[in-house]
This record gives C-alpha cells, structure tokens and sequence, in this order.
C-alpha cells in the first residue's frame, strides 16, 4: 500500500513539473476568415510555409507554437490534426472566401516547393482562375506562459493568370493575445489577421 | 489521508462536471432539456404564424448554412468555449434557422418552399436562382456579420430582407421577417 502511494505521489509531482503541458494540439480547422465585399473573380490560393525551423528541420510543419509548464519549459504545439499548417490555412482561407461568395480553389504546397513551382502549379491546376494569390508564411506560432503572445510574419501576393504580380502586402506583428489559452486565442487570431489583410484596400482592389 | 483526499478530489471534479445548458436564459442539466424546451417554444411560434392574404404564385428556394459553417462562423469564440459548448451553440442555432423555414412554409406565401443546408450559401443561392421564383438565404460571414437575403425574377435583384427589431421576440419578430418577404415580393413583381 506505502509503494503504491509512493508511486501516485512520484506521478502527481511529475504531472505537476510538467504542468499538463505535454501533448498540446490546437484546432485551427474553423479559423475562416471573412470578406467585407464579394467578387465575380475566380480564385487560387495556395500556403506556402517557409518558416526558418521548418525549412532547417527543427520543427514539424504542423508546429504552431508552444505551451511552457510551471517551470518556464516549453513544450511544442502542433495542429489538433497533425496536418501541416500550411494545408490547413489554405483550407481556412479557401472557405472563407467561398463563404463569402467568391468562388476560390486551393493548391496544397509543401515547404520543399519553390515558389516558381507553386505559381506554375497553381496556374496548370485552374486554368480558368482570373486570380492567384500566394501566402507565404515566414513566422507563425504562438508562445503561452501566464499570456499568449504571437508571432506573425506573412506575405501575401497577388497575381494575374498569366502569373504577373498585381499586388503585394507584408504583414508582420508580434502580439499579446492576453491571458486565455492559445488553443482558441491563436486561430481567432489567424482568422482575424487573414480577414484584415484580404480586406486592405491594395489586396481587395487587385480581386474585386 | 489520501483517499480521503481522493475522494474530495473526485467530489470536487464531479460538481464541476455539472454541464449546464441555457436557451431563452434559462439553464438546463442536460443537452436533451435544453433542446426539448427550445422545441416547445418554436411550436408555439409556428402556431402563431397564419396562412397570408398575399399569396404569390411560385417557388422559392431557402438557404441556410450547415452545421460546419455555423462553428465556424456565427459563434463567438472568445472566452475559451470547449468544443461541447460550441456544438451545442450551433445546433441551438441551426435549429433557429429552421424554425425560420418551417415559419416561412406555414406562412403560405409560396406554393413550395425548398430547404437547402450548404456549406457555402451565397454561392449556393447564386448558382440555383434561375432555378425558382425567388431565393431567401442566410449571409453568415461572422457572429455580427449576418444578413438574410432575397433574390427574385425576373431581374434577380438582390435585397437585403429586414426583421423589426422593435417588435417582441419570437413570433411579433419573425412575423416582421415575412412581411418584409412580402414586401420585397411585391418590389421584384412591380420592377
């Protein structure tokens, strides 16, 4: 009876060490982002993830971010799914602009892709789109200790069918998401960030 | 002294274990209550609604959004709500959206109404138009950003379809909503 508490005490310490913070997955799935006004162009998008750990072999391409124990020790987050992130934003973006009553496609990316492939890709795939738009994603993860703070660095690029850039934007942010849990804070925020780039004048004169 | 402590403990979790479910500001112990009361109140709005003098000759097709653009779209997820919270909220939602269908159908204007959960409802409504006499649709962009929507024959003009804010919740309130249905009708015949 003693070993057994003493084994459930051994357990409870290192459950409290590690301050549930092991296993972390956040579900990105329903981040849709929401435009202010619709179009009659047909749109390709495609995500395309170049994030320096990502490309070195640091991190997965499902990492989005990590969650510290009591002690201050990180412990990586990855998506709820296990996909990549950069599928699963090009998922969100390609229903949000559906919802919003423009007709949009996706072109899944890996980040070994270069961007010319992409382009090519995204042009050979729908033939018939008036629009490509490449998201390159260079930062992208959230840190949560007591708050949640968030890194975010994107370029959005806009291209006819013929693959000449019309518009570009760059949107780099580092944000205190408050003290919720980053599980909800981190997709609300990529769902209100893509929102706000897809509706800057630069990006929605260039696919209206 | 531990299970002692193990059985606080186990007290403790089940009391905060107590899910509640509130409809109309009323909370409930379970999911099934909730929706049961939820139910008796649509029933009572539906009785309310009358067959109209204003029949108008045609089809119409209605639109709502399903169940996965509802999570993700129409409900606030600041706050940290758990994924239980949020099925709950948008199946409660869902089943106000249809009320709103069953509500236009026992009103009578049309000689058909057809009920469609889509993922994506403007698309849906702009692809079928030519298809019916007039097209009523949910455009849920946001939790705030929600608007119903009318395109009919013959110069499938899009109007936005008001409710009377003024009027008392439930049946005065979407009484309103098909008024106004009628009125933007009468708009479509007279262009």
């Amino acid at each position: 009876m003693k070993r057994i508490i003493v084994l459930l005490s051994a357990i409870f310490c290192i459950y409290s060490i590690s301050g549930c913070a092991v296993g972390h997955k956040y579900n990105y799935s329903s981040a849709w982002p929401s435009l202010s006004f619709s179009s009659g162009k047909k749109i390709t998008i495609a995500v395309h993830d170049q994030r320096a750990y990502v490309l070195n072999g640091q991190k997965s391409d499902n990492y989005v971010g990590m969650v510290r124990a009591l002690a201050g020790n990180p412990w990586d987050v990855i998506t709820d799914n296990e996909q990549p992130l950069s599928n699963i934003m090009a998922n969100n973006i390609c229903d949000g602009l559906n919802n919003s009553g423009i007709k949009a496609e996706k072109v899944l990316t890996k980040y070994t892709d270069s961007k010319t492939n992409i382009l090519n890709n995204m042009a050979m795939t729908s033939k018939d789109s008036d629009r490509l738009i490449v998201f390159t994603v260079l930062e992208w993860y959230t840190d949560t200790y007591r708050n949640t703070a968030l890194y975010a660095h994107l370029i959005v690029e806009v291209y006819d069918k013929d693959k000449n850039i019309i518009s570009k934007f760059e949107f780099k942010e580092e944000k205190d998401l408050g003290n919720g849990k980053a599980y909800s804070t981190g997709p609300n925020a990529f769902k209100d960030i893509i929102s706000t780039i897809l509706n800057k004048p630069e990006i929605k004169s260039s696919i209206i | 002294m531990f299970f002692r402590f193990l059985s606080v403990l186990i007290c403790i979790l089940s009391l905060v274990g107590c899910a509640r479910y509130s409809y109309n500001n009323i909370n409930y112990q379970t999911k099934e209550e909730a929706f049961a009361a939820q139910s008796q109140n649509q029933q009572e709005i539906q009785n309310q609604i009358l067959p109209t003098k204003n029949k108008y000759d045609g089809n119409t097709l209605f639109v709502i959004p399903n169940l996965s653009t509802v999570k993700a779209t129409a409900i606030t997820k600041r706050g940290n709500p758990s994924e239980g919270s949020i099925d709950y909220i948008a199946q409660v939602t869902m089943l106000s959206f249809k009320n709103m269908g069953t509500c236009l159908e026992k009103r009578r204007i049309f000689n058909k109404v057809d009920i469609q959960e889509v993922e994506y409802t403007i698309q849906y409504a702009q692809e079928n138009k030519s298809k019916y006499d007039a097209v009523i649709y949910l455009k849920l962009l946001g939790p705030s950003q929600s608007q119903w929507m009318m395109i009919c024959k013959p110069k499938f003009i899009e109007r936005p379809i008001f409710m009377d804010m003024s009027k008392a919740l439930g049946a005065p309130r979407i009484i309103s909503w098909l008024d106004n249905i009628e009125e933007n009708l009468k708009l479509c015949s007279e262009r």
